[in-house]
């Protein structure tokens, strides 16, 4: 009788016999700590738990560790989570896929973080995210950039400083640097060396003042910059489509030797998506603007602006050529920038009818969102601008900043713009407030 | 109907495991990698494709996802999303291992994915004795191993009976 209810049993048991991959598709969406837990429903799920090729150390990981152990004193906590992230690697078998660790700020030690990156890179390890929190940056053993089968890597708060022998990743699919130091190397090599490369974020990164982004596959390039940055530009990227580049600063040297507006998008054949910001139009706007842009930013559909200073007119008349000059934009989104509104803007700065002529006609422009308008004039140029020369705009979303005047700013506008032009009977505009 | 016509209007039957056959149109079945590689590969779509492993009723369920994201345009993500909530929402276990079954042997990315996250959402927080209830997971520990099991990773454990 026994044997038989343990067969109709196993019969029953529909999830245990599911196919390895599909048990590790429900484990690697479980929180690390469902997934160990499942090792205790039988002695097959033990074996499965310990050969989970997905290990999430994340933030999430660390609050539950910290629930679990941060009644007691906090250097018993920071000692649970070393202990317990340790024991973890420790009773793994098999290969590795991907692993996020999530390295808090410590009080005392901290933990011994190059002994578990010298057993991923002996585990074939394809996706790493090595999120430190300290201050001072950590340097990455030599044995990190054995990982060579790596295909996504994010580091934070670190110091990438590779032996003389390492050839870059040539796996690499995509790469996010954010607060790292790269020392005695060049972001170029990296580059050169990782030519599988299609998506690349750089936050806040320093050890080079400039870059020259020279990559086959890349698709998608996003930099903002440490405020020391000089110069980028673009030599040979036959397939970036989305860029988003911001600076900080338009002082002195800051991007001096960075490329004009013309060159800036000339640089870009494949461009279709691109983010900037004011400070960033300011210095491509240096010089003369052109009349025209070149043939590459046909393929531009969608362009976002941020932090503009409707107060400068540099950036707003570079902003209004590149509007005006982008024949398929579909999509236009601004954030305005309030910050220098204490300085009492002009009066009527007039930017529509000083620039170039009217002859724009935006004809596949769909959606557009304004944000954070403080309620001036060269604004509500602009809005009104949009809907002279939009056939096809659909929606336009305005949202004020957010201020004890923002249903004021919000129902003069809606007042001024009832009475303004719209070349697209049916838009919609939609005035949204907190 | 229009669309359809522009596609040629080629359709395939496909053979469930209890004998019933379904007329598929072209690009409803290339929402299966498995069946695109047979189109591909010069399989004559007048053949019937016989799927031995996947009874009609969890077919006629594979093929209205696989309707369903062949017919939604790409901007149409937000309604696909709910569709997808949907479709899985009141479906008993039995059901669901089949489908599972189904997408990872007709290679249905979609389908294996949210079905896998419906499997992850019944077992997330829940305590393993009921894990093993739902499941029909026998428990082949002595309780001195399962004790030691838990003892090994007693951080995950905490909180749980």
């Amino acid at each position: 009788m026994e044997t038989r209810n343990r067969k109709r049993q196993r019969d029953l048991d529909l999830i245990s016999n599911l196919p390895r991959h599909i048990i590790d598709c429900v484990l690697s969406r479980l929180p690390l700590r469902d997934a160990v837990r499942t090792s205790i429903l039988s002695r097959k799920w033990r074996g499965y738990s310990a050969t989970l090729p997905h290990l999430d150390f994340g933030y999430q990981f660390y609050l539950t560790i910290k629930e679990t152990w941060g009644r007691s004193s906090l250097v018993n906590f920071h000692y649970e989570l070393e202990r317990t992230i340790s024991k973890i690697f420790v009773l793994h078998h098999g290969p590795l896929v991907k692993v996020t660790l999530y390295i808090p700020k410590l009080s005392r030690r901290a933990p011994d973080t190059d002994q578990w990156i010298d057993l991923l890179s002996r585990k074939n390890i394809k996706e790493l995210t090595l999120d430190y929190r300290y201050n001072r940056r950590h340097l990455l053993p030599h044995c990190f950039f054995s990982c060579l089968d790596l295909t996504h890597l994010e580091l934070r708060s670190t110091v990438f400083a590779p032996p003389p022998d390492f050839n870059g990743f040539r796996n690499l699919i995509a790469l996010k640097f954010r607060r790292v130091k790269l020392k005695a190397y060049k972001l170029e090599s990296l580059l050169h060396g990782s030519p599988l490369l299609q998506k690349l974020i750089l936050v806040d990164c320093s050890g080079f003042h400039r870059i020259t982004v020279s990559a086959p596959n890349l698709e998608s390039f996003q930099l903002q910059p440490h405020h020391k940055f000089k110069t980028i530009c673009f030599e040979d990227v036959p397939k970036l489509a989305d860029v988003t580049v911001s600076t900080s600063d338009t002082e002195a040297g800051h991007f001096t030797k960075s490329s004009t507006l013309l060159e800036f998008l000339t640089s870009l054949p494949k461009l279709t998506r691109l983010s900037v910001n004011g400070n960033l139009l300011k210095i491509l706007a240096r010089d003369t603007l052109p009349q025209e842009l070149p043939t590459t930013v046909e393929g531009l559909n969608y362009l976002k602006l941020n932090s503009l200073d409707f107060a400068d007119s540099d950036q707003i008349s570079c902003a209004l050529c590149l509007i005006r000059n982008t024949p398929n934009l579909k999509q236009l989104e601004i954030q305005a920038s309030t910050t220098r509104l204490t300085n009492i803007p002009p009066r009527k700065l007039g930017y529509m009818e000083a620039g170039a002529p009217f002859g724009c006609t935006l004809n596949r422009l769909q959606v557009v969102k304004i944000e954070l308008l403080a309620g001036f004039k060269p604004e509500l140029e602009l809005v009104e601008f949009l809907l002279a020369n939009s056939p096809f705009l659909e929606k336009i979303y305005i949202k004020p900043e957010n201020s004890l005047g923002q249903n004021k700013v919000a129902s003069d506008m809606a007042i001024e713009l009832i009475r303004s032009y719209r070349s697209s009977p049916g838009v919609d505009i939609v005035y949204l407030t907190d | 109907m229009a669309s359809s016509i522009e596609n040629n209007n080629e359709k395939l039957t496909l053979k469930s495991s209890d004998g019933e056959e379904f007329l598929v149109e072209k690009h409803v079945a290339l929402q299966s990698t498995l069946l695109q590689n047979m189109l591909d590969s010069d399989c004559s779509s007048a053949d019937v494709i016989p799927l031995p492993k996947i009874d009609a009723r969890t077919l006629a369920l594979v093929l209205g996802y696989c309707k369903k994201h062949a017919d939604a345009s790409s901007s149409k993500q937000g309604e696909l999303n709910s569709f997808d909530s949907e479709f899985l929402k009141d479906m008993d276990m039995g059901a669901l291992f089949n489908l599972v079954l189904a997408a990872n042997f007709m290679e249905i990315k979609g389908l294996l994915d949210i079905a896998a996250q419906k499997i992850a959402d019944t077992i997330k927080d829940k305590p393993h004795q009921e894990v093993r209830e739902i499941f029909h997971v026998e428990n082949d520990y002595t309780p001195e191993e399962e004790a030691a099991v838990r003892e090994e990773n007693r951080w995950a454990f905490e909180g749980f009976p």
